[in-house]
């Protein structure tokens, strides 16, 4: 079988275009790097549960021919769709996304969404291998933060509702006191809380907590509920 | 006076390079961001920065003695140099709704474009039409008209 590699690079690239596909394949493999061709985005979405987080190529190939109609309505917005589909399952991707001819609409539109970067087609060695490098090297701690953030979310859900209410106020700065009068709860029942929260979260202080917080996204809800 | 005339407007399109250390580039250049955005949005300034790890390029629009006040400022800016105007004059009507932070980030064929159109004598029509298309909110089907590049 196979090497065990350290640092895993993996390829995967969406392109209708059957030639292309594998030309780029080949250029991928000829670096050195894995290489996984999906013909469309729908193989892609059906595997990319269980992918290897690495760079994702994805060409844009618009329904028509490029400069068919020039008036034709643009179709750019499915490129920033096709973009956020991926990112959507697997946020640490690196995805590029390649096009004939890029309009600046459609280089926008893909960085917009949050593509790391952009190529041209043909893609040419000389301008792949920076690309890729680049999104190699930011994919560790965009893994790593996902990892975080899924261990948190897991970490979040053994609290009660109650104990979430608390840490909302916990992390918007209030004192005990004002937690237990928002709450109309005991100030006591408050420290109580609190206890229970840092051994569940397993933080050993407060600006770790807040930290956490921060990370989880428990901020963005607000002080509403409490 | 019989009728009220617009207020006079002016704009001014730059690019320089960054003097940030790249470790902290991203983060100051969201600082940098959210100062600029309260700070113009109060001057009555619109228009939007770009940040390509190394350049900057930003176009600003507004009252004169305003944008006078700000292009003073951003030439003394330290984390920045070689401030360079692409374009400047008065303009009829703003282009840009309000200031924001078009694109931060280290795309390098986007930094390729940005650099090759900084170098050319006629790159400043490109550069405004990248930084009004990131500024323009992409809400599906409002069409505004497509900046012709080349």
């Amino acid at each position: 079988m196979g090497k065990i590699t350290v640092t895993p690079r993996t390829v995967h690239i969406v392109d209708s275009d059957a030639a292309c596909r594998r030309d780029l394949a080949q250029l991928v493999r000829q670096q050195g790097l894995d290489c996984h061709p999906f013909a469309g985005l729908g193989d892609l979405a059906e595997a990319l549960g269980y992918l290897q987080a690495g760079c994702v190529l994805m060409a844009w190939r618009g329904q028509h021919a490029a400069n068919e109609d020039p008036n034709a309505p643009s179709e750019d917005a499915g490129l920033g769709a096709m973009v956020q589909s991926v990112l959507a399952i697997r946020p640490e991707m690196a995805v590029i996304v390649m096009a004939a001819r890029p309009t600046i609409r459609q280089v926008v539109q893909a960085l917009r969404a949050g593509a790391v970067d952009f190529l041209e087609i043909p893609v040419v060695a000389d301008s792949l291998r920076p690309v890729l490098d680049h999104g190699f090297a930011i994919l560790p701690a965009r893994v790593a933060k996902q990892q975080r953030l899924g261990q948190a979310t897991a970490l979040t859900t053994q609290l009660t509702p109650r104990e979430q209410e608390v840490l909302r106020g916990v992390v918007a700065g209030l004192t005990n006191r004002a937690i237990a009068e928002r709450l109309r709860i005991g100030v006591r029942t408050v420290e109580m809380h609190r206890g229970n929260i840092m051994q569940k979260l397993q933080m050993e202080n407060l600006a770790a907590l807040i930290r956490f917080a921060i990370l989880t996204g428990i901020l963005d809800h607000g002080l509403d509920a409490a | 006076m019989l009728h009220d005339r617009p207020p006079a407007l002016d704009h001014w399109l730059y690019a320089s390079r960054s003097t940030i250390e790249p470790a902290w580039a991203a983060r100051s250049v969201d600082l940098l961001a959210i100062q600029s955005a309260s700070r113009n949005a109060g001057l009555g300034l619109t228009g939007a920065l770009l940040f390509t790890g190394q350049c900057f390029v930003q176009a600003l629009e507004g009252p004169p003695a305003a944008l006078h006040a700000m292009r003073t400022d951003i030439s003394r800016d330290r984390r920045h140099t070689g401030v360079v105007t692409l374009a400047e004059g008065p303009l009829a009507h703003r282009r840009f709704g309000d200031w924001s932070l078009a694109y931060s980030g280290n795309s390098i064929y986007l930094a390729e474009q940005v650099h090759r159109a900084i170098a050319r004598d006629d790159g400043a029509p490109a550069l405004m039409g990248l930084l009004q298309a990131f500024a323009i909110p992409d809400g599906g089907a409002r069409r505004t008209e497509m900046p012709q590049d080349t």
